[in-house]
């Protein structure tokens, strides 16, 4: 009987030898990836790479593992002396020198040739190299071509589970005629990208092990199916109460938040009716409304919706900062839920403690006949819940934007560069490990401070962040021809918590003190 | 014995594919398992070498439990199944210097020996074969590691006599240091190197016994009567009797002796001028088993 690595070796140089050119091909475009600089000069078809590049991947990876597929009576290996988990070894090593090494060497390079030290290329590289997305990816690729049994049976399944997925999707569209929310963009949105990537990556480990194990066909088919159907759930019908219900029970220091002074701005909350015109009728919005509410939105509300906004006050401790992740209107009567609202656009969910007292406004339609409806009611009451997250600066850099670069604590490599044609100051950092919840960068003596774009809140526990890294890029305007200084603060979220504002009536007060406006 | 099952069995999807088989094969033999095409011969091997589970019983392989082979006990086995899945776009030689890293036990010498005798092109994709070829390589496969137990599921099916009578030279070569179970409908090629037979209807094993013993109860009989048939209630191990004038044609699976033969004749029919018996081939012994057993099992 051979040693294991001896085996695993006599694996690995027989799938080379069988799929030595596409792992090289896959290899390649994983390097190039790594280079967005050339990337970048391939334009329109840098997306059609990219596509190319990640399912030629997973493609690999299931014709890898089919080649000694274990839903088998006929492959040649089940009779010879091979381990079970020393071939997945094998097939696991394979996936690392064809899809992982390559991207973690080509960013390792493409890190040094933008001068950043060693240490930060290394761990540059190993975290677009080795990103816990595509580990999590690759191991349910493999689990997957663990329950299936060849390519055909493979695209099946795949096709029959996602036509599954968008009927029940479609058909919850359909039964919740509301304005869609995008969860997975907040702060809190880590709960469904980690908690979707746990279950794949348990579900995956499970599988693999139950089949290269013991090849448990039935029961791995079984983990595979409740895995789906768990992580469908995570993705598309996972509430904002369950994912922050979560958040809160992670908040580092609840009581952060019990002094905290939260208030609903006072009297009827300013209101309008929208009007009923062309412009409205066909979706196309423009001006103020356009900057409030979205297409979609004004489509669900319909012509002449009620619109009025509300508007939160606090005061924070100093340097802190307030972020509304989530804001729900709902309409009660009698202590029943007799309609929901969503707001609409909102420029800022982050208050200042510099703005003091910072608000934060919000903006609602209702539709005309609800509207109605709801004001007829002399025991309505409107409830607002706000669910916020108080963060406060952790640590602090600053440094000129002379294009040196250093490592700050909790911070990361940081430096930056200071353009003076365009006055122009590009900050740049890489934080490995566990991230800040936000990163702020300002121009030393200035008031105004800049954030990355799109706003990447992140209020994922330390231990779901230990792996890994994320690269920051903020741009700052700065006056002058100096070489100006920067100052990056990294912010850590201390507590989250719920307000909850009940008011009678539809607009703030009852009908008598807060009445409908008429239409215009 | 290096194979022994007790009541060893497996369903799929309500059909009883393998019923309570206890099959025993013992050293140094070489069993044919015979039967009509979905009998169980197939799934009965699978599940020897723990390729399937069986749902009921259990075998016992080289003194081990099928269930658990481990990668030691297979350097020990060897199993060649005519739709066998292979790399096939490795090299007949990569294939074989794949197999031989694998093997500790692999005969390098008995490996070339075998590749000169089939004429196999070292560097043909194993995908680009043809089937006698393919069946050639897999042999290779099979041989080279000298096994304790070689399993071989249908090697002859679809090879022309030619290849036939090579893929059996190569099978004879190893006989005498290996214990063979075969599975084949070309009874005629394998009936020389046979020691034991084993016969499989719809999933259950009718009988086992040695290929003497089964040659010696069989016999093709021929009665003609003094006067018309008059025959009643013929025993049952009386195979496919046929009826023509004063002709009766059987094949008696419990023949002991032409004078017994007669007496028995006599007693369930009446007054013979003639009888007649003659032995029979395993593919003759075979044909008239599948024909008796075609309509419901025993």
């Amino acid at each position: 009987m051979r040693k294991q690595p001896s085996l695993i070796g006599v694996l690995l140089r027989k799938d080379l030898r069988l799929f030595g050119p596409f792992a090289a091909l896959i290899a390649l475009l994983q390097v190039l990836w790594q280079f967005p600089n050339v990337v970048s000069q391939l334009g329109a078809l840098a997306s059609y790479l990219q596509t190319g590049m990640q399912l030629g991947t997973l493609l690999l990876i299931v014709l890898i593992c089919y080649e000694d597929a274990v839903v088998s009576l006929k492959h040649d290996w089940l009779t010879r002396p091979v381990p079970g988990p020393t071939l997945l070894l094998a097939k696991g090593l394979f996936v690392l020198m064809a899809a992982i090494f390559p991207a973690i060497g080509g960013a390792f390079v493409f890190n040094l040739t933008q001068h950043h030290s060693i240490g930060e290329a290394v761990l540059a590289g190993l975290s677009a190299g080795a990103e816990a997305n595509s580990l999590a990816v690759y191991a349910a690729a493999m689990a997957f071509a663990a329950v299936t049994s060849n390519v055909r049976q493979a695209v099946i399944v795949f096709l029959a589970g996602t036509a599954t997925f968008a009927v029940v999707t479609a058909g919850w569209a359909l039964l919740h005629p509301d304005v869609p929310e995008s969860l997975g963009f907040t702060g809190s949105g880590w709960v469904i990208r980690d908690g979707v990537r746990l279950v794949m990556a348990i579900a995956a480990i499970s599988i693999l092990w139950l089949q290269y194990r013991y090849r448990h066909t039935r029961a791995s088919r079984g983990v595979a199916v409740a895995a789906t159907v768990v992580g469908a759930w995570i993705v598309g019908f996972m509430g904002w109460t369950t994912m922050f219900a979560v958040q809160k029970a992670l908040s580092p220091d609840p009581d952060a938040a019990g002094s905290l002074q939260v208030t609903l701005a006072e009297g009827c909350f300013p209101a309008r009716v929208l009007a009923a015109d062309a412009e409205a009728a066909s979706g196309v919005s423009t001006g103020l409304n356009a900057q409030r509410y979205s297409e979609q939105h004004r489509k669900v509300a319909g012509p002449n919706a009620l619109a009025f906004s509300t508007r939160v006050n606090a005061r924070l401790p100093d340097g802190n900062l307030l972020v509304v992740n989530h804001v729900e209107a709902r309409y009660l009567s009698s202590g029943r839920v007799v309609r929901r609202l969503r707001p609409g656009r909102t420029s800022s969910n982050v208050m200042k403690a510099a703005d003091q007292p910072t608000a934060g406004n919000h903006y609602w339609l209702l539709p005309a006949a609800d509207a109605k409806r709801l004001a007829s009611d002399p025991v309505v009451e409107t409830h607002l819940n706000y669910s916020l997250s108080l963060l406060a600066p952790k640590n602090t850099a600053q440094f000129p934007a002379d294009g040196s670069r250093n490592y700050y604590d909790g911070i990361g490599y940081c430096g930056a560069d200071f353009d003076r044609t365009s006055g122009e100051v590009a900050v740049s950092c890489f934080k490995p490990g566990a991230q800040p919840a936000f990163l702020a960068a300002s121009i030393e003596g200035s008031t105004e401070s800049a954030v990355p774009r799109p706003l990447p809140m992140n209020f994922a526990p330390v231990a779901l962040d230990f792996w890994g890294g994320k690269r920051d890029d903020i741009r700052l305007a700065a006056h002058g021809s100096e070489i100006p200084r920067v100052t990056v603060t990294a912010y850590e979220a201390r507590a989250h918590f719920d307000r909850r504002f009940i008011r009678p009536g539809v607009l703030g007060g009852t009908g008598a003190t807060c009445p409908l406006p008429s239409a215009p | 014995m290096i194979i022994e099952t007790q009541n060893l069995a497996k369903n799929f999807w309500r059909h009883d594919a393998v019923q309570d088989v206890n099959l025993s094969v013992p050293e140094g033999a070489t069993c044919a398992l015979i039967g009509a095409n979905g009998a169980g011969k197939t799934t009965t091997m699978r599940m020897l070498v723990n390729v399937l589970a069986p749902d009921r019983g259990h075998a016992c392989v080289l003194g081990v439990d099928s269930r658990q082979l481990k990668p030691k006990d297979r350097l020990r086995i060897a199993f060649l199944s005519e739709n066998q899945e292979l790399p096939d776009r490795l090299s007949v030689g990569q294939y074989l210097e794949y197999l031989s890293a694998l093997y500790p036990n692999w005969d390098r010498a008995l490996e070339q020996q075998l590749m000169a005798q089939f004429e196999l092109p070292p560097t043909r994709a194993l995908g680009k074969l043809s089937h006698g070829m393919r069946m050639k390589a897999m042999l290779i496969g099979a041989l080279s590691f000298r096994p304790k137990l070689l399993i071989l599921d249908e090697p002859l099916s679809g090879l022309d006599p030619l290849v036939r009578d090579e893929v059996m030279s190569g099978i004879l070569s190893q006989a005498d240091e290996t214990t063979i179970l075969i599975s084949s409908h070309e009874l005629s090629e394998i009936e020389g190197c046979t020691t034991h037979v084993a016969f499989m209807v719809r999933g259950r094993l009718m009988f086992q016994e040695s290929i003497e013993a089964l040659s010696a109860r069989f016999r093709e009989v021929s009665v003609t009567f003094s006067q018309g048939d008059d025959c009643k209630a013929l025993p049952e191990t009386w195979l496919n009797p046929e009826v023509d004038g004063a002709l009766l044609r059987f094949v008696d699976s419990a023949y002991t002796s032409d004078d017994q033969q007669l007496a028995l004749v006599r007693k369930h029919c009446g007054g013979v001028r003639h009888l007649e018996s003659t032995p029979l081939s395993l593919r003759e012994i075979s044909k008239a088993l599948m024909r008796a057993t075609r309509g419901d099992v025993p």
